[in-house]
């Protein structure tokens, strides 16, 4: 492991990713120091500001507040809620990412590891999965729970454990056949054993490579939901919901859509970037 | 002669393929008593390695093993409940495969593989568990046995991952070692190693060792008994002195004459006869009977046993 994280750093695309990943998490983690003001502080004086302008002065700023990325519809300043945001919509895209890895390798292992009635329940359930439309699943189930980030959280999830659970699957059929696994069991090892110290382990990594898309994955669809309305409270600072907020100004106030696209565009490619390297460094193939 | 350790009669192990059913070993029947050496032998497809394999259970999916007896201790090995599978395996009887290069997971620390299958043995906590390994790697000869605990299987040579499995097999003080071919995999120099070391682990223990090998010269070295396998039946069965002094069956004077001379055998690969005796498209003796009936293993005069129509008419 130690090796791999070595290879991953001498990566340049994985590097990068990592770099421009951190940054944002740093962000995310420092809101409340960096965020120029609260992000929903409204100032009906200073709706619709462009980017670099200032606010009328008042008390609290006799110079007039600065509002580097422009203020929204309501006189919210834009960076503020960005920051703000960038906890909502990481947090939301990670735990998605997480339930789910933790679903679909549960169900990749079981289908691999058993065969037979568990195999085709869970084939049953990928393609039942992949033939519904997303979009279609994901408007019933918000709608009919009523929205929030659990449920938001719940349906990525959705969303991407068919990934994990194929590959998972494949890795599966293929390391439960090795000598290992064998010798193992004749040694005595019973079927918790075999999974966790000997077949789980060898699907990590790939399992690394899938996480990643699917995290970018997440953040983008949370991003898609939340900007039809379907996602995040609209009055809550996320990504999603601040591109949906400016979807009436797109010609008149560029900025309040164009700044979160930005946020959105930055942090998926440094996810993906993060993911290509780790898929470079553990291709056999390109291995020194 | 004390009770044996092992006793197995009237063994069988058949595939169900979609053309029917294929029998891939049959009626064979050996015992292994505690300290005993038997040597099992034969060429590739001989059923050798499935006999053993049918033992613990480790069948490939769809063979199924037959036995009128198959004991050990009190154990009934083809009619075991879950639990006690586990409890025996490795604990009881534990076996050594052919190819180190597979038989670790390169994942997994060497210390932690052995580790696992002590604490699954034996009430140890890390701490103890992490000793015995350590005891265990300097037993099968790898020197400096705390750095190489932590280090992975790919830092190893293959005959050191052999010592490596053979500590495995170890861990859980069987009372029957399975060897299956352990050194065919290594090359020459250090199969003589692996060997030694074999040897020198047994001599002070009361484990009955079964060693499955195509190469006859390496039993007579370490073997007390052999047992010569062919197309799934026992062909011959003495004691190893016996064996090389005065083989029996034609299939054992065919392979004894190839080691002297290393000459092929005659014959292709096993194409065993549909019915009667496997070797009978082979033999040099071959009568009217062979090809008719399978002969039934009786005694030999050697005082073991073989399986001919030729020589027990």
């Amino acid at each position: 492991m130690k090796n791999l994280w070595e290879r991953l750093l001498h990566t340049d695309s994985a590097r990068r990713g990592l770099i421009m990943l951190l940054i944002m998490i740093g962000v995310a983690c420092a809101a409340p120091l960096i965020a120029p003001a609260s992000p929903d502080h409204v100032d009906p004086g200073a709706r619709l500001l462009a980017p670099l302008s200032r606010s009328e002065a008042d008390a609290g700023h006799p110079r007039g507040a600065l509002h580097v990325l422009g203020t929204d519809s309501v006189g919210r300043d834009t960076l503020s809620r960005l920051i703000y945001g960038s906890r909502l919509s990481l947090m939301v895209g990670f735990a998605a990412m997480l339930l789910g890895a933790v679903i679909g390798t549960l169900v990749g292992v079981l289908s691999g590891f058993f065969g037979g009635a568990v195999e085709a329940v869970t084939g049953w359930l990928i393609d039942v999965q992949l033939s519904f439309p997303f979009l279609l699943l994901a408007m019933f189930l918000l709608g009919a729970s009523g929205g929030g980030e659990l449920a938001l959280v719940c349906v990525l999830a959705l969303a991407t454990w068919v990934n994990y659970a194929r590959i998972v699957r494949s890795q599966v059929l293929s390391i439960r056949n090795q000598g290992y696994v064998e010798a193992a069991r004749a040694l005595g090892a019973g079927v918790p054993r075999l999974i966790f110290v000997h077949i789980l382990p060898n699907t990590l990594t790939p399992l690394f490579v899938v996480a990643s898309f699917s995290m970018a994955q997440a953040i983008l669809t949370e991003a898609s939901l939340s900007f039809i309305g379907l996602g995040l409270d609209p009055s809550l600072p996320s990504w999603g919901t601040m591109l949906n907020d400016g979807r009436d100004y797109l010609l008149s106030a560029w900025w309040i859509s164009t700044m979160p696209g930005l946020a959105i565009g930055f942090t998926v490619m440094a996810v993906l970037m993060l993911g290509e390297g780790m898929r470079e460094v553990l291709d056999p193939r390109s291995s020194p | 002669m004390n009770e044996p350790l092992l006793s197995v009669e009237s063994l069988s192990v058949t595939f169900a393929t979609r053309h029917g059913s294929h029998t891939a070993v049959s009626d064979v029947s050996f015992a292994l008593s505690a300290g005993e050496t038997l040597g099992v032998v034969g060429e590739s497809g001989s059923g050798k390695s499935l006999t053993m394999l049918s033992l613990l259970q480790l069948l490939p999916n769809g063979a199924r093993a037959q036995a009128t007896r198959a004991r050990l201790g009190e154990y009934d090995l083809l009619d075991l409940p879950r639990s006690d599978l586990d409890r025996i395996r490795g604990r009881e009887i534990a076996i050594v495969f052919q190819d180190p290069l597979t038989a670790l997971n390169p994942v997994v620390s060497i210390g932690r593989q052995i580790i696992e299958v002590l604490r699954h043995h034996f009430k140890l906590d890390k701490a103890q568990a992490r000793i015995r390994a350590i005891e265990l790697l300097a037993r099968v000869g790898i020197s400096d046995p705390v750095l190489r605990l932590r280090q992975y299987p790919h830092e190893f040579s293959g005959g050191m991952r052999q010592r490596v499995t053979i500590a495995m097999a170890l861990a859980g003080e069987p009372r029957i070692l399975i060897a299956d071919e352990p050194t065919t995999a290594l090359d020459v120099t250090v199969q003589a190693q692996i060997v030694s070391l074999i040897a020198g682990l047994l001599e002070h223990t009361r484990m009955g060792v079964i060693w499955v090998t195509h190469d006859l010269a390496l039993l007579a070295r370490i073997a007390d008994r052999v047992m010569v396998m062919f197309a799934g039946r026992i062909m011959e069965s003495a004691s190893c002195e016996e064996l090389f002094a005065r083989p029996q069956h034609p299939y054992t004077r065919a392979l004894l004459a190839n080691l002297r001379e290393s000459a092929a055998a005659p014959g292709a690969t096993a194409d065993p006869a549909p019915q009667g005796c496997p070797f009978s498209t082979r033999c040099a003796w071959v009568m009217d009977t062979c090809r008719a009936r399978m002969p039934p293993v009786g005694r030999a005069a050697h005082g073991g046993q073989v399986a001919c129509w030729a020589l027990n008419p």
